[in-house]
């Protein structure tokens, strides 16, 4: 069954026939950073893919910048990120003297936090005074270093989160009665869960 | 002005109907693409900015609702009254919406078609929302200066595309150009008078005319398509002939109607 009928006319094709014009592959990945208030952290919020910096930030915009309540919105391409265990390597290194924004993983699994700025030559004096000077970077399990020129971010007054009601998109957004059956619901389950792995240990 | 003179309610209650009916059409018609665009962000974007133009909408048949019956619940904001929003939206006859023909029609699953038309849309809604912020009612006024920061928004994204495509590969124009000469004319639709549109105009509630706000949208949307490299010519009808913001829609818009508004008929009193 499809959501929409609309859906049971969607040109199909062969999915052995040739594509009608080569693949492109000219979208470049870009990590995205979201300000959850005003004068906030950046904090890492997922990938994505875009044709350029300004495409980047308007998908980012309206795909990252839409999970929650947000002010800002950052792009960086992949290409401008230094890593400390070695995953990414900037590819074009800027002056010396270069701004960086700092952004660290403070344990496996955790979200990468913009912490902070230094000025260094290079990625490796950038990671190195990151260690001295912004706090938590020194104990961090990773720590990522961007020349703070090539980030791309939102201005100000760009409208991010929505004036109309967006609460819908948001679990406080549904009528009390709705979400006391979802509870229900899910306590119900985790209850089944609980009892099948009892269960399963017991026996 | 903060209330409606009765001898013009009934036109002030189709101006906000046209409006609301655009963007609830444009927005079912656009979220067809969820999950099915052609790439994954845009195919994200594409559906957020859909439930965009369903939430103006929402906003839009509340005002309406509250200017149609303004005894019906006291102290009901802009965005108030949703089971009379929802009646609106969902509860009334095809001939009843004042939708143009341009939002009704079906893309074809042609995703040029697809950006180019939701380009057109959104300047002509940046266009009409600037319009309607002056408006003489200052409740409508409020509404449409919030809206429209929305829709700057939204008309940046598909500019955004627009150019890209136009300027990308070969068959990317191509695509995009062939779009855009078979929107073109139906783009005019937009610019269709419902009934009472002077009247509205006339009283400072819907201030300004077509002519003005047809070369106000022309000069939003043609430096975007020079940049993209994509050429059209555009047309204003001084005399339309009588379409969807008369009531008069496709046969296929029933149709549409009845997918739209199904589960609404199922229980038009639930709570969700």
């Amino acid at each position: 069954m499809t959501m929409s009928r609309i859906r049971d006319h969607f040109p199909r094709t062969d999915p052995a026939a040739p594509l009608a014009s080569a693949p492109m592959g000219d979208l470049d990945p870009y990590v995205v950073f979201t300000q959850l208030r005003a004068n906030g952290p950046f904090l890492y919020a997922g990938w994505l893919e875009a044709p350029d910096a300004e495409m980047a930030l308007l998908l980012a915009r309206d795909h990252y910048g839409r999970d929650q309540v947000c002010t800002a919105v950052r792009v960086i391409h992949r290409a401008d990120l230094e890593s400390s265990d070695g995953l990414y390597t900037l590819a074009m290194p800027p002056p010396d003297g270069t701004e960086w924004l700092v952004a660290t993983q403070k344990r496996p699994g955790d979200i990468f936090i913009e912490m902070g700025r230094v000025r260094a030559a290079g990625p490796a004096a950038a990671m190195d005074a990151a260690r001295a000077s912004v706090p938590g970077a020194a104990t961090a399990h990773v720590i990522w270093v961007i020349p703070a020129d090539r980030a791309v971010t939102t201005a100000p007054d760009d409208l991010i989160w929505r004036t109309t009601d967006q609460t819908y998109r948001l679990a406080r957004g549904y009528r009390r009665d709705v979400r006391e059956k979802w509870t229900r619901f899910r306590d119900e389950s985790a209850l089944a869960e609980y009892e099948r792995d009892d269960l399963t240990e017991e026996f | 002005m903060q209330t409606i003179p009765a001898d013009l309610r009934d036109d002030f209650v189709r101006l906000l109907l046209s409006v609301a009916d655009d963007k609830l059409l444009l927005g079912h018609r656009n979220s067809d693409w969820t999950g099915l665009a052609p790439i994954l962000e845009e195919d994200i974007a594409f559906s957020a900015l859909a439930q965009d133009e369903i939430a103006h909408a929402q906003a839009l048949y509340g005002l309406a609702a509250s200017v149609s019956h303004p005894d019906a619940r006291a102290g009901a904001d802009a965005s108030g009254d949703a089971p009379a929003a929802d009646a609106l939206a969902f509860g009334r006859p095809a001939a009843a919406y004042l939708c143009a023909a341009f939002v009704e029609a079906d893309d074809g699953f042609d995703w040029a078609v697809a950006l180019v038309r939701r380009f057109l849309c959104d300047a002509f809604d940046a266009a009409r929302l600037q319009r309607l912020s002056g408006s003489g009612f200052a409740p409508l006024a409020h509404l449409a200066a919030r809206l429209l920061r929305e829709e700057r928004s939204h008309l940046e994204h598909a500019s955004g595309w627009l150019v890209r495509l136009g300027r990308g590969t070969t068959e990317s124009a191509a695509r995009m150009q062939a779009a855009l000469d078979r929107l073109a004319p139906a783009a005019m639709t937009l610019f269709e008078p419902f009934d009472g549109e002077d009247r509205v105009a006339s009283a400072g509630l819907y201030p300004g005319d077509r002519a003005t706000m047809f070369r106000t949208w022309r000069a939003a949307v043609e430096p975007v398509l020079a940049r993209a490299g994509l050429t059209a010519a555009f047309t204003l009808d001084p005399d339309p002939p009588r379409g969807g913001r008369r009531g008069v829609h496709s046969p296929a818009f029933s149709a549409q109607l009845d997918e739209m508004c199904e589960v609404f008929r199922l229980a038009p009193e639930a709570a969700w």
